[in-house]
């Protein structure tokens, strides 16, 4: 890494640059492979999602699938600042910061927001931005924080070079790392999940709850190296929150990303990649769809659960016990 | 319970009086509020502690998969996010390894005068980088953005405590040439440097303690992969299967930080002002301290090591390393020595919980 201009702000390494490690193993061992997921490529992963553990903000959820852990908070309704540059807003101003912690991924992410996760940024708040009821809050501003502490990506993949006798070494492939469409994807899905039980758990009027999902479609390695992307339709696989390794001996050809409104059956953002055919029309596009909104479906149901879990976390408390007698009784002031 | 103390009337008809909730008098006089609860006897801080007990707190270490060492460390409404990532700093051929070496083991915090960010960026410098991050959205008060003078104060702070302690002895971050003799120096090829990011999820007081001891949990608890020079590549490369602890010193040091709160108080019939002392304060109690004072201390457990519950006070031996008071002279000497023994106590729950961490399997 070459040294790069000293920030003010932070404390710096040493100028000279450091490097990420890098390991060294010989063929004959052969490659870590990532660890190949059991399940069914129907099922989603498990997901550990919890709301209001973060006292000081409005609303806040923590969620985990698998490897993947996220924070959010949300902050807000607040006023805009009264300057005379603030343009009037009738609604509400919303705003999506995602941010990697410098550790959450294979290499070192930096300090400041790089374009893949300003681009994360987007997406959220378009998944977001049509689900929340803006018009309730006017001339004021909802941030919504993303704080990923860890991530799955290509891990030993990319930090890992063969030696074999007498052949150059291949070089590390860092810069992709956690990059495909794979992983932002499932990141971007959690994401999109995580924020709606933030925003409800912030007491945000909302028209639904938007829940992500995302699916990957795979064909077998031969079929597209062979003639054509067509002729491998029979053997396609769509797998429901993929992992970072692919099946075997399978490679990925499309992944789609969505935030689904379950109770509205509304897609508030779709974002699809990789190379989806055409030749029967958007036959392909749409099962492709259908099995992301089926992944959003289960994991909606994680959400509700969530909900209704900080609901009924609120019953309880101020149900059974006695409300504080401080809170009851009025302070005399006078003078 | 609050409650103000009412004037005598004194015959002519006062005002009704104002009346409003307590959640309302908590938010418009802070100061009054605390006031109260302090001046009740025994004294309770509205956080239903008394002054001199701390928040309890939990440590979960390496939950995290792409870090060398993590912990995650909650103190009632405050959680970091401790992880350490190691980088591999390569000696170009014309350097001198020395230069590190004596800069790492510089006796004083003279160096840190000149550290890492007054002389824009560190030239040989530090090879433990800690820094805070506090732009998480962990409260409402911390603005969104680069680290402001609080992130970049704690960074700074942390950044010292290091440096000062001494706390990561400089053995296990050296990369020698191959399998050759480790003890000489001139085969000293790279170094580790570690990176310190301290993430803060839910702020709620006193940061520096929390991401001082998760500092020290994740250091603890990390492993380097073991990294030596390869004369045929010319680079270091890392071997996958064998991992190896970063030493530290001896005795671990803690930081324990009181706040001090005046209150009023009337002695012999002059009324006057005394400083209440407030262990391991919160934001509400944060905001209305005069005084800050941080103490950092080693605490040996000598014989009881093992068994907590049976830990008296008398029995450890604590050397103080540190102590920062920031603002104000409301402190006595007397008030200091009381610190120091709740220091003690704090230290050795911090080293009696670390050890148990490090003893649960993964």
């Amino acid at each position: 890494m070459a040294a790069k201009a000293p920030d003010r702000r932070r404390n710096n390494p040493p100028s000279h640059g450091t490097t990420p490690p890098v390991f060294l193993s010989s063929a004959s061992s052969g490659a870590v492979k990532p660890k190949q997921s059991s399940r069914p490529p129907n099922e989603i992963r498990k997901i550990f999602l919890r709301t209001g553990l973060i006292s000081s903000v409005t609303g806040s959820s923590f969620l985990e699938i698998a490897p993947l852990k996220l924070s959010i908070s949300v902050l807000g309704p607040r006023p805009l600042p009264r300057t005379s540059s603030t343009p009037f807003a009738a609604q509400a101003i919303l705003t999506t910061e995602v941010k990697f912690a410098p550790f959450a991924s294979t290499v070192r992410r930096g300090y400041v927001r790089d374009s893949s996760e300003r681009d994360l940024g987007s997406r959220l708040y378009q998944a977001l931005v049509g689900a929340i009821r803006r018009e309730l809050y006017p001339k004021s501003r909802i941030e919504v924080v993303v704080t990923i502490l860890d991530s799955e990506d290509e891990g030993d993949d990319v930090n890992t070079v063969y030696m074999e006798e007498g052949k150059t070494t291949v070089e590390t492939k860092f810069w992709d790392a956690g990059r495909s469409e794979r992983a932002l994807g499932v990141v971007l899905a959690g994401c999109i999940t995580a924020a709606s039980a933030a925003l409800a758990d912030a007491g945000i009027e909302m028209f639904d709850l938007v829940s992500g999902g995302v699916a990957t479609s795979f064909v077998d390695e031969v079929g597209l190296k062979g003639k054509g992307v067509g002729d491998a339709v029979s053997n396609k696989l769509y797998v429901r929150d993929p992992a970072i390794a692919p099946p075997e001996g399978k490679v990925p050809l499309a992944t789609c990303v969505l935030g689904y409104m379950a109770a509205r059956d509304e897609i508030s953002e779709l974002w699809i990649s990789g190379k989806v055919g055409t030749k029967n029309g958007t036959a392909e596009m749409d099962e492709l769809v259908d099995e992301a909104i089926a992944a959003a479906r289960s994991a909606r149901g994680v959400l509700n659960e969530a909900a209704k879990e900080r609901v009924q976390f609120i019953v309880d408390k101020t149900g059974t016990t006695e409300p504080l007698k401080e809170e009851s009784t009025d302070v005399q002031m006078t003078g | 319970m609050p409650t103000l103390i009412r004037q005598p009337n004194s015959g002519e008809r006062q005002p009704p009086p104002l009346t409003f909730s307590t959640s309302l008098f908590r938010q418009i006089s802070p100061a009054l509020y605390l006031q109260r609860h302090l001046l009740n006897n025994p004294p309770t801080r509205p956080n239903g502690r008394n002054p001199s007990q701390c928040r309890d707190f939990t440590l979960t270490t390496n939950s995290l998969s792409h870090a060398h060492g993590s912990a995650v460390v909650r103190s009632g409404d405050t959680a970091v996010v401790c992880g350490i990532r190691g980088e591999i700093l390569t000696i170009a051929p014309g350097d001198d390894p020395s230069r590190f070496e004596s800069y790492n083991g510089s006796p004083t915090s003279a160096i840190h005068a000149c550290g890492s960010r007054g002389a824009g960026g560190a030239s040989w410098g530090g090879l433990v980088v800690p820094n805070v991050e506090l732009s998480t959205g962990c409260s409402k008060k911390y603005p969104l953005g680069p680290p402001g003078g609080l992130a970049q104060t704690l960074s700074d702070q942390l950044h010292e405590l290091v440096n000062v302690t001494k706390l990561v002895s400089l053995d296990s971050l050296r990369i020698y040439d191959g399998d050759n003799d480790t003890t000489s120096k001139m085969k000293i090829k790279g170094y580790w440097s570690l990176y310190i990011d301290v993430l803060c999820i839910s702020l709620d007081g006193n940061i520096l303690d929390a991401a001082w001891y998760a500092i020290v949990a994740a250091l603890k608890s990390s492993k380097l992969p073991f990294a030596s020079w390869n004369q045929i590549e010319e680079r270091v490369f890392c071997d996958p299967s064998r991992y190896h602890p970063i030493s530290l010193r001896q005795s671990l040091p803690f930081t324990t930080t009181f706040a001090l709160v005046p209150v009023p108080a009337s002695a012999g019939g002059e009324v006057g002002e005394v400083a209440l002392l407030l262990n391991d304060p919160d934001s509400y109690e944060e905001d209305e301290a005069c005084e800050i004072l941080t103490i950092l201390s080693t605490t040996d457990l000598g014989t009881a090591q093992g068994d907590f519950s049976q830990l008296s006070l008398g029995k450890l031996r604590t050397r103080v390393e540190k102590i920062e008071k920031r603002g104000g002279w409301k402190l006595g000497i007397s008030q200091i020595e009381d610190c120091t023994q709740l220091a003690a106590s704090k230290a050795a729950r911090y080293i009696h919980t670390l050890a148990k961490e490090q003893l649960t399997p993964m």
